[in-house]
């Protein structure tokens, strides 16, 4: 095996940051790592703050990396409208993109994180089990301009591209866009602290659809088989845990690890009830010793009203990955309580 | 590798006759098939005609047997209601074991044919969804479970090992067995495009976007034959299917299509009642296409249809067990749904 180096944009993200931990630990990678924060946390990555919507920025920090063999594309510059999102995220990987490509001769890899909106989640409906090869939904999303971009941008280099389509990722990040497992968490230990039982939050309807997750250390282990897989090149896989869910079926479960009663679903919304929640939060985090994040360092509640907030199906396929020679499959019920221990262990949630 | 010797009970229905199928080829194994019938097709299995609820006929026709290591429990005796469903089928074991069991010193292991009713799929009313091996028994009666706790209870302290596996909507060919959708569905398409009809879906419209799965029978096959060699998967029960949902909406076209049909309209009705006169209409259809000899009556059993077809809700069973123990095939569902039906007509069994 060679050594391979990896590039990880967005790297303080949830996927970013499980690929950031996954790769540390091998010693067949060196990592670096960019994102526009420092690290608040101890990795043997070598961090780069960098704002990859200036190109000149880019250019002045990324031009010298020439080593790099792989770029883990995780960045997201989030836009209150989805059109709104196509040019600043498509411009983010250009601009990484220009930088990096005329100095990094080994360059083998690039690989761009989505997700299912890919397949028009944020319209309501969509075709489940979503494929791979479902037709594009009828408005564009900044995924579908990426792609096309990196694929254009691929035709006739020496490296390859893949891009993944998770959903549902779950594990532990502060400060970012989308995670459910710090909302979910979050919103479980402030019901216990206010001495309420544990309702469903989200989409009456919802508590019973399928759904999916994909812890985010598997998807950090994907992402790196993926890359560098050469039967997986330039191609897009989803990927989740393998199984499928309802959360009134999980709901107990997560109850059970808070020692709380499940009580009747109670619809909210929940960013504007939790969005009030910073001074108890602020008291538990001293009544318990918790790490001493603000709320709103941990939680983006708008994300979990998007999550939880339809009332459709979940559902990806993930056969292309599997016959393509994935087989690690994660009960997703262990992966829930797995998650929410180390949650807890890093002293984010009260024991 | 050791010599293995299969005993397949049930040989000529649909699942046993494609564990034939898989194991004549193998030189490995050799084969002996039970069923009441004879095959009317070329196999390299010793068939032996018996009627497993005979005891005496059993004992005297398995009597001989000392080279059998490996049991497959195929048949089923179907009744008029599950009560009277639990006596002759738990018999047909009893005898079986009960007879081969003092002869075959190298008897290594049983397996149970099972399904999707061990979960109460029957009853027409949602059942948990995915299903797992460990769910809740519904209310008895269920031969199923009669069949696997007298198993479980004789296999104490003996030498072979047990396992059950729980296909759902299987998908091959058989003649003359109480359970064949595919055939019947075959045979349905068949003649609607006879008589100049596009392919209207029969069943339960809110079957049509709800989520099913398919079981391929070589797929199953190659399942059974993997969990009665594979040591983590003694003594246990698993749900096999192909490893992905799918909802019968997305599958109707492409059945529509491989019979060159238009999608018709949904046309729900009792398929035992419209195709109670259709045996001339069959008639006519073999001499046309000088199709293989069979009356509608051989290949078809309506009555199935009509129940595989009457459920509105998910049905789903998680594979989460069988994976985890070590099976890895997947197969694509959308994409194979047609390899049955194209080698029927291969065999001119079907237009």
């Amino acid at each position: 095996m060679n050594p391979k180096k990896a590039l990880i944009a967005g790297a303080l993200g949830v996927t970013g940051r499980a690929l950031l931990e996954h790769l540390d630990g091998d010693p067949f990678w060196s990592v670096t790592a960019l994102s526009r924060r420092a690290p608040d946390f101890v990795t043997g990555a070598r961090f780069i703050s960098v704002d990859l919507s200036d190109p000149a920025d880019c250019q002045e920090k990324l031009s010298g990396q020439k080593d790099i063999t792989h770029v883990f594309f995780t960045a997201y510059s989030p836009r209150p409208e989805v059109a709104d999102e196509i040019a600043p995220n498509v411009a983010m990987v250009e601009n990484l993109m220009d930088a990096l490509e005329p100095a990094a001769k080994n360059l083998q890899h690039v690989q761009l994180m989505h997700g299912a909106k890919w397949y028009g989640t944020f319209l309501g409906e969509y075709r489940t089990p979503a494929r791979e090869d479902n037709p594009r939904p009828p408005v564009t999303h900044f995924y579908h301009a990426q792609q096309d971009w990196l694929e254009e941008r691929q035709a006739g280099k020496p490296w390859t591209w893949s891009a993944m389509r998770p959903h549902g990722v779950w594990g532990f990040s502060t400060g970012s866009a989308m995670n459910l497992l710090t909302g979910i968490a979050c919103y479980a230990a402030i019901a216990k602290a206010e001495g309420r039982p544990l309702a469903w939050p989200g989409n009456a309807g919802f508590y019973d659809r399928l759904y999916q997750l994909i812890d985010a250390d598997l998807l950090a282990r994907a992402m790196a088989w993926v890359a560098t897989t050469p039967g997986a090149a330039n191609n897009a896989y989803n990927i989740t845990n393998g199984d499928l869910f309802r959360w009134h079926h999980v709901w107990p479960r997560i109850a059970e690890f808070f020692e709380m009663e499940v009580a009747e679903p109670d619809p909210i919304n929940i960013s504007a009830v939790m969005g009030e929640k910073g001074p108890v939060w602020e008291r538990m985090v001293a009544e318990h010793g918790l790490a001493p994040y603000r709320l709103d360092q941990v939680v983006n509640w708008a994300y979990l009203d998007m999550a939880l907030g339809n009332d459709r199906d979940q559902v990806s396929s993930i056969t292309k990955i599997v016959r393509t020679g994935w087989t690690e499959l994660w009960d997703t019920e262990t992966t829930i309580t797995r998650q929410l221990h180390r949650l807890r262990e890093r002293r984010i949630i009260p024991a | 590798m050791t010599q293995k010797t299969a005993l397949i009970a049930g040989a000529l229905g649909v699942v046993g006759r494609a564990l034939v199928e898989h194991l004549e080829s193998d030189p490995e194994w050799t084969v002996i098939g039970l069923s009441r019938r004879a095959p009317d097709f070329d196999t390299g299995a010793t068939f032996v005609s018996l009627d497993l609820l005979d005891q005496a006929a059993t004992a005297s026709a398995l009597g001989g047997m000392t080279g059998v290591t490996h049991v497959f429990f195929t048949p089923y005796a179907p009744r008029e209601n599950f009560g009277a469903e639990v006596a002759p089928n738990l018999a047909m074991l009893v005898n079986l074991v009960d007879a081969l069991e003092p002869v075959a010193p190298g008897l290594a292991h049983i397996q149970l044919m099972q399904g999707a009713k061990w979960y109460g799929v029957q009853f027409g009313k949602p059942y948990r969804t995915p299903a797992r091996e460990d769910d809740r028994r519904h209310m008895p009666p269920n031969f199923y479970y009669d069949q696997q706790d007298w198993l479980v209870e004789r296999q104490k302290g003996r030498d072979w090992t047990w396992s059950a596996l729980r296909p759902h909507g299987v998908w091959g060919f058989s003649t003359g067995s109480a359970m064949n959708m595919m055939t019947s569905l075959a045979a349905y398409a068949a003649i609607s495009r006879h008589l100049g009809m596009p392919l209207k879906w029969p069943g339960n419209p809110d079957l049509l976007d709800c989520v099913y799965q398919i079981t391929d029978v070589a797929l199953l096959a190659r399942a059974m034959v993997w969990a009665a060699t594979t040591p983590a998967a003694a003594n246990e029960a698993f749900n096999i299917t192909n490893g992905d949902f799918t909802r019968w909406s997305h599958l109707w076209p492409k059945l529509a299509a491989f019979f060159d049909m238009e999608v018709g309209a949904v046309g729900t009705t009792s398929t035992r009642d419209l195709m109670a006169d259709k045996e001339p209409v069959w008639a006519d259809i073999v001499e046309k296409h000088q199709l293989r000899k069979y009356a509608l009556g051989d290949i078809v059993t309506w009555p199935f249809l009509d129940y595989a077809f009457a459920n509105g809700f998910d049905q789903m069973s998680s594979l989460t067990k069988i994976r985890q123990a070590g099976w890895t095939e997947v197969l694509d569902t959308e994409d194979t749904i047609t390899d049955q039906l194209a080698r029927l007509r291969a065999q001119r069994i079907i237009p």
